[in-house]
């Protein structure tokens, strides 16, 4: 046989294929159930027994087809992608084969080609061969789609184009056949994997931190291949205006720039390939250039995950010492990390001598670091935002006296923006004072519970919040913060827990326990009230005119803003101030379709809600056997 | 020819061959000796184009063998520890080697089933012994008909039988084919019976590099019982390599002509006066004495 010095070798192309027939025989198997099979099984009993039209067989085939595009096709893609890789190139993972291999008269471009190419026909021969599977199957049915066919066909080719070239590129730079797929796997998810990394780190040590839906995460979920074409790529089906339903994929944009990305990633495979040592084979890296990035990157993320979880486990974020920790706790899993990776790359356990001034290195990094992290001179990692910048604030894990039913206030109102951002800046402001005033508090958050017995106050308790701020960038802000709630915080209306307090009740007089339905949606009410005469508690109904009677009066007092008062503390004043009832109201709505539903509100009257009480005596819910009892009432009844 | 100039490599800070060179005569069965460690295997994988050099070059009639496809096609090597697909047979090995050397010669192939007739060319090569898959090497590697054969220890693991009938084949190539043989062995009794040239590898390095017989010629061993019982003072410009005693019986192990160190020798009117040949073993032992790296006596 002539030997061309050429790009390709038919022989050894052929050697691949029958070498490696159980990676494209289970690939084209697993296509071939999902696809062709399924399609069979409904075109005998699905369909049939729906008695769908042809149109509305094609509409749904191109569902189904391309529901399995835009999700399993992924998946495989990702996985197989990897193993494809991972057989063709294995001669550079053993020292006998790269030799042997290399030994062949052969340019290393051939070489790297031919494998390619090989991996590549691993993938893509049987989905042409699930294509026409596919095709004839709906041929045979009368219900040819071949468009949808097309469009499944092409996404996986880009899938696969990426996937795999990606794989083939990691695989350069290794000659480790166990550390392939796992850099390949790690590389996938590194981006986005690093930024919860920081983000879990920062939120341990950094006062408020927390993990923000932010430009950054969005785009470090772009530079996740996997991710982002899985949140990205999707079905859709929209009716037209001819009553028609149009079925197809959206995110080919992303598709097509991932396929390029893969063409490219290929060229620099063989790039590196060129240059590749043949003796490396073996070595977990191959590179001698990527040997650092591959140390330090180890002992960067081990610094980070590690100390996150022994924290987590071990200690307080709310501790004025937690920088520190966090910094120590970096230190010794970075140091680990450091040095476990130095083993790796010189398959040895004998690394301690020689590396202490890498070791050095890093530890001046990850101080850096932290120090910034945490003090944070030009606001980058913790900012509070300007009040120009927000367009809306939502304050999160309210829990308040009165127990409301929601946990979470939006507030658009600018005057009240700019209350929540003072708050803000006050609770920044006084971190030190706050934290030691926690610490020596020494008391956790406590409820008050119906079986306790005994009537108890909350003198001072820990309360954790958060302000989620939308931003006019898009952006979207996220910081909480646990904050000391007492009678004399409360006191000074300066403290983060007076203002805090002020600010969930003026949220409230902003709107009204209706969110947003009228007093003529109301069609029924209730009132769950103790006879004091037989004991028993009763269920007082009321009708829908007494019902409409009870919440315009409810609403009378609420914008007189009487009710609707909260507190952060189960306090006397909330006891003494608080009937321990609450008043339901069903309401009813109509969805866009036109479909009825009923929703439940709920109001706690205070002593003060004299139109609300005189409504409730005027329709006969309040007697002397049925009195609303405050909350303090209530426990010391308890008591007897 | 091949010519290996200068060559260096170095794996992780470890300096594997240190400006290596050496000439392989066209045409030459050249035996590569050294101790281990010396980089006879490294130096092996730089002629057939799977190492790169950090600096020199190795040419074949004066072109590089490194990615060049034209020089590498004249090449074959038997390793020591030969390389095949996972569940392939002597035959599928065949059809790779027809599809990658243009002067496989599958008459020949054909032809040498008979002297490799234990192998079953349609068994999987894993499960052949260490000899057999040693047989099925040179009979792939064979069939090749190449102009250049390396080898790496490729007499390891086969029987006295099966050897002599391979050296039979080499030498049989080399007489009708002009075939260049550069082999690495341990073996120096076999190598002295088929080499006609010899280097000897140490630290990276060739310490010499000559042909066997001016080899053979350039060292003595001289049996030599002086008129008195201790070694007179000998010239300090006659270079022993070895000196040694028993009863009245002295081996002197000498660089220099038979003649030459005989007539030297002469001068000091020995009672009995002795020059015996060395073997390839005994001068391989004896130079890389000279290297420190000497038999030592030890007492366990």
């Amino acid at each position: 046989m002539q030997l061309k010095t050429s790009l390709f070798n038919p022989v050894l192309f052929r050697k691949n294929l029958t070498r490696f027939w159980p990676i494209w025989t289970i690939y084209g198997l697993l296509w071939f159930l999902m696809i062709p099979a399924e399609l069979l099984s409904r075109f005998q009993s699905y369909y049939q027994d729906q008695g769908l039209t042809t149109e509305e067989t094609r509409r749904h085939i191109s569902a189904f087809i391309l529901r399995s595009a835009a999700q399993n096709g992924i998946i495989l893609a990702f996985g197989f992608g990897c193993i494809a890789a991972l057989a063709v190139f294995s001669y550079l993972y053993q020292h006998r084969s790269a030799v042997a291999m290399h030994s062949f008269p052969l340019r290393r471009e051939c070489l790297f080609f031919t494998s390619y190419l090989s991996g590549l026909a691993f993938l893509i021969f049987p989905l042409a061969v699930v294509f026409l599977s596919a095709a004839a199957v709906e041929l045979a049915f009368g219900a040819l789609n071949v468009s949808t066919l097309l469009v499944w066909f092409t996404a996986q080719v880009g899938y696969v184009l990426f996937f795999y070239s990606f794989a083939v590129f990691c695989a350069m730079f290794t000659g480790n056949l166990f550390a392939l797929p796992i850099f390949y796997g790690i590389l996938s998810v590194l981006v986005p994997g690093l930024h919860l990394l920081l983000d879990n780190a920062f939120s341990q040590f950094i006062y408020g931190y927390e993990s923000s839906a932010s430009r950054m995460q969005g785009l470090s979920v772009l530079c996740s291949p996997p991710l982002a074409l899985l949140t990205n790529v999707d079905v859709v089906e929209r009716e037209l205006e001819d009553g028609a339903v149009l079925v197809y994929m959206s995110g080919w944009n992303l598709i097509i720039l991932y396929a390029v990305v893969g063409l490219i990633l290929a060229g620099a495979a063989l790039a590196v390939y060129r240059r590749r040592q043949v003796e490396t084979a073996g070595d977990v890296v191959s590179v001698a250039l990527v040997r650092p990035v591959f140390k330090y990157g180890v002992a960067v993320c081990a610094a980070l995950l590690g100390s996150t979880m022994l924290f987590d486990a071990f200690f307080d974020s709310n501790s004025p010492y937690s920088a520190g920790i966090m910094l120590v706790l970096m230190l010794l899993c970075g140091g680990v990390g450091y040095f476990v990776a130095q083993m790796l790359l010189e398959k040895s356990f004998r690394v301690f001598g020689r590396h202490w001034p890498g070791f050095a290195v890093l530890s001046a990094v990850l101080a850096a670091l932290v120090c910034a992290a945490y003090f944070d001179p030009l606001q980058v990692v913790a900012p509070i935002p300007a009040a120009r910048q927000v367009e809306s604030v939502s304050i999160l894990n309210v829990n308040t006296y009165p127990d409301s039913a929601r946990n979470r206030i939006d507030i658009e109102d600018p005057a009240l923006i700019a209350g929540i951002l003072d708050l803000h800046h006050t609770v920044v402001a006084q971190r030190t004072e706050t934290q030691e005033k926690l610490r020596t508090a020494g008391r956790s958050s406590s409820y008050l519970t119906e079986t306790s017995g005994l009537p108890h106050v909350e003198d001072e308790e820990s309360y954790y919040f958060r302000l989620q701020y939308k931003l006019a960038n898009g952006g979207v802000l996220t910081r909480g913060y646990t904050i000391l709630v007492s009678q004399a915080e409360l006191a000074n209306p300066d403290s983060p827990a007076a203002r805090l307090e002020k600010i969930l009740n003026d949220c409230d007089r902003s709107g009204d326990f209706m969110e947003g339905y009228t007093v003529e949606q109301v069609f029924q009410a209730e009132v769950n009230l103790k006879n004091e005469t037989t004991g028993e508690w009763e269920d007082v109904t009321l009708d829908q005119a007494e019902a409409r009677i009870l919440c315009q009066a409810a609403l009378d007092d609420w914008k007189e803003g009487i009710l609707g008062r909260v507190w952060l503390i189960c306090s006397q004043d909330y006891q003494e101030s608080t009937y321990a009832h609450n008043i339901g109201f069903s309401v009813s709505w109509r969805d866009e379709r036109g479909e009825s539903h009923t929703t439940s509100l709920w109001v706690t009257p205070l002593t003060t809600s004299e139109r609300t009480i005189a409504a409730l005596e005027e329709l006969g819910v309040l007697n002397k056997d049925r009195p609303l009892l405050t909350v303090w009432e209530r426990r010391l009844a308890g008591q007897e | 020819m091949i010519e290996v100039k200068n060559v260096s490599k170095s794996f992780d800070g470890f300096q594997a061959l240190d400006g290596l060179t050496m000439t392989v005569p066209g045409g030459a069965i050249y035996g590569l000796i050294g101790p281990n460690g010396a980089g006879k295997s490294t130096i092996l994988r730089h002629i057939t184009g799977a190492y790169r050099p950090d600096t020199g070059s190795i040419l074949v009639d004066g072109k590089p063998v490194y990615e060049n496809p034209e020089v590498k096609r004249r090449v074959a090597v038997i390793p020591d520890d030969f390389y095949y697909f996972l569940t392939a047979s002597t035959r599928d090995m065949m059809k790779l080697y027809q599809g990658l050397y243009p002067s496989f010669d599958r008459a020949r192939y054909d032809s040498l089933r008979e002297i490799f007739s234990h192998v079953d060319e349609k068994h999987p090569f894993r499960r052949l012994s260490k000899g057999m898959q040693k047989q099925a090497a040179f009979w792939l590697t064979l069939s090749c008909n190449p102009d250049i054969l390396v080898l790496d220890e490729p007499v390891d693991g086969l029987d006295p039988v099966m050897r002599r009938q391979v050296w039979s084949l080499l030498m049989g190539d080399v007489a009708e084919r002009g075939t260049t043989v550069l082999v690495s062995s341990h073996n120096l009794r076999e190598l002295e019976d088929v080499c006609d040239h010899v280097g000897i590898l140490n630290q990276g390095k060739v310490l010499l590099e000559r042909s066997l017989s001016e080899l053979q010629e350039n060292v003595v061993k001289m049996q030599v019982v002086f008129q008195e019982k201790e070694l007179p003072q000998l010239p300090k410009d006659m270079e022993v390599l070895h000196v040694s005693q028993v009863g009245r019986i002295h081996t002197l192990i000498i660089r220099g002509h038979a003649v030459d160190v005989t007539n030297r020798l002469a001068v000091y009117s020995p009672i009995l006066m002795d020059a015996i040949p060395l073997t390839l073993e005994e001068i391989f032992i004896y130079e890389l004495g000279g290297e420190d790296y000497a038999v030592k006596d030890i007492l366990v």
